[in-house]
């Protein structure tokens, strides 16, 4: 099943990242520890790695663009694989888990 | 010494893998925000807790380090899951979810922590030591520390005093080449931290961190001494850590090349070698190892993702002694 990677939160007073580099293209083999992007936090440009293995099938946030953590990045998965589910549902699923996180908080 | 039989080396690939999977998948749920403030992870560094395991008596001995502390309590005895959990923040974890990835403690196992201020660790485990040799206990404390945290003033006088009063303690520093950013060949005049016991004249030498044989061997003379009256000993592990000090660490003081050259002599992989020399074990045992160890993991992961929140309430216990708080406000 196709894993969707989201804007890693790399350290703990980031809100958002900005993708300074891909180290992988739409298609290529990712291993788990391979290194997917260079991204850019607020303090410091960080390799991030991928924690799963498969092919890279989508890419959310193009190079030199920002992003809030937690939006969709990446999806990586089988070849050939159909995510079109994935696309349309990321962006809800999110929504959801920061109104539940805002909710937390309030509490 | 106990002998490092066939057995201790399967136990030792099987401790350390999952150790470093567990450290992998802490690495990942804390960028999903599963575990949050900071994170310093082990990776590289596993013969230092297994060799020293190996050279413990697990129903006396005790143990106490700094905030790079999530396997050690593992190794010692304590279940996975609610290191896991307590990670996590939730109520199921070691400390009930309030003490969180710099606090692990486990009096039952006694493993004395997971303290986050540099060095502060060390005249603890320098007391804990104290309180067992003036109750006449014969267990031993082993203390360890970064190679930063050699240059605090507390690690000195805490030396000074465990060797004046002969104390059952070795102090251990994992030194992994860099306090936090910072080399070691940037900061210290003599690289060789092993010395430092020689100005209290205490018994000390380096050790090679990344084979947990040489590491059993000397934690054992160590501990021994310490057991039998003749009280602390200074041990450097030349060790190093794959990933960066916490996970906000960009790593640029080094190259990638470097890192490459330690996995070389990677732990897991050195003992595995013997493994396969001396066919200890066959390929599917070793990837039956590795499929029990990822499900443990995962079992981990499911534990602490579906353990509750601390409630609301618990924020304040342990804070103040008396139970209806009459300083806080309440709502």
């Amino acid at each position: 099943m196709a894993e969707v990677i989201n804007m890693p939160r790399l350290s703990d007073t980031m809100e958002e990242g900005t993708v300074a580099k891909w180290l992988k293209n739409v298609g290529d083999k990712v291993e788990e520890g391979d290194i997917l992007a260079e991204i850019e936090t607020d303090k410091a440009t960080m390799e991030f790695e991928s924690f799963y293995e498969g092919t890279l099938l989508h890419i959310g946030i193009a190079e030199g663009d920002g992003a809030p953590v937690d939006s969709l990045l990446a999806i990586i998965g089988e070849e050939g694989e159909d995510i079109s589910s994935l696309l349309n549902g990321s962006t809800s699923a999110s929504e959801d888990e920061n109104t539940e996180e805002a909710r937390a908080r309030e509490q | 010494m106990k002998k490092i039989t066939k057995e201790v080396y399967l136990q030792w690939y099987e401790d350390m893998m999952f150790w470093r999977k567990f450290e992998d998948k802490l690495a990942q749920v804390y960028i999903q925000q599963k575990v949050r403030g900071f994170l310093h992870l082990y990776n590289g560094q596993e013969a230092v807790l297994a060799g020293s395991l190996h050279a413990m008596d697990l129903t006396k001995d005790r143990m106490i380090t700094a905030y790079r502390n999530h396997v050690q309590p593992i190794g010692m005895g304590v279940d996975p899951k609610r290191v896991m959990a307590e990670l996590y923040g939730k109520v199921t974890g070691t400390s009930q979810g309030m003490g969180g990835s710099m606090h692990i403690f486990s009096k039952e196992h006694r493993f004395h922590g997971g303290h986050g201020i540099v060095g502060g660790q060390i005249p603890l485990g320098a007391g804990m030591a104290f309180g067992d040799k003036y109750a006449g206990r014969d267990n031993v404390t082993l203390c360890y520390m970064g190679d930063g945290a050699v240059r605090q003033g507390a690690f000195h006088e805490a030396l000074n005093l465990a060797m004046l009063w002969q104390l059952p303690v070795v102090f251990i520093c994992e030194n992994n080449g860099y306090a936090m950013g910072t080399s070691v060949e940037r900061t210290s005049y003599s690289t060789e931290i092993w010395k430092l016991g020689l100005g209290y004249e205490m018994p000390c030498g380096p050790v090679d961190g990344m084979d947990p044989v040489t590491v059993a061997q000397e934690v054992s003379k160590a501990v021994d001494r310490a057991r039998s009256g003749g009280g602390p000993t200074f041990l450097e592990m030349k060790t190093y850590r794959y990933r960066g000090h916490s996970m906000s660490d960009a790593q640029h003081y080094r190259t990638k090349d470097e890192v490459k050259e330690y996995q070389k002599i990677d732990p897991i992989t050195q003992v595995l070698d013997i493994i396969k020399e001396n066919n200890y074990a066959s390929e599917e045992d070793i990837k039956a190892i590795d499929k029990k160890v990822k499900e443990l993991v995962l079992e981990c992961e499911k534990f602490a993702d579906e353990s509750d929140y601390p409630p609301v309430q618990q924020l304040y216990d342990m804070v103040y002694e008396q139970e209806d708080f009459p300083f806080v406000e309440h709502k």
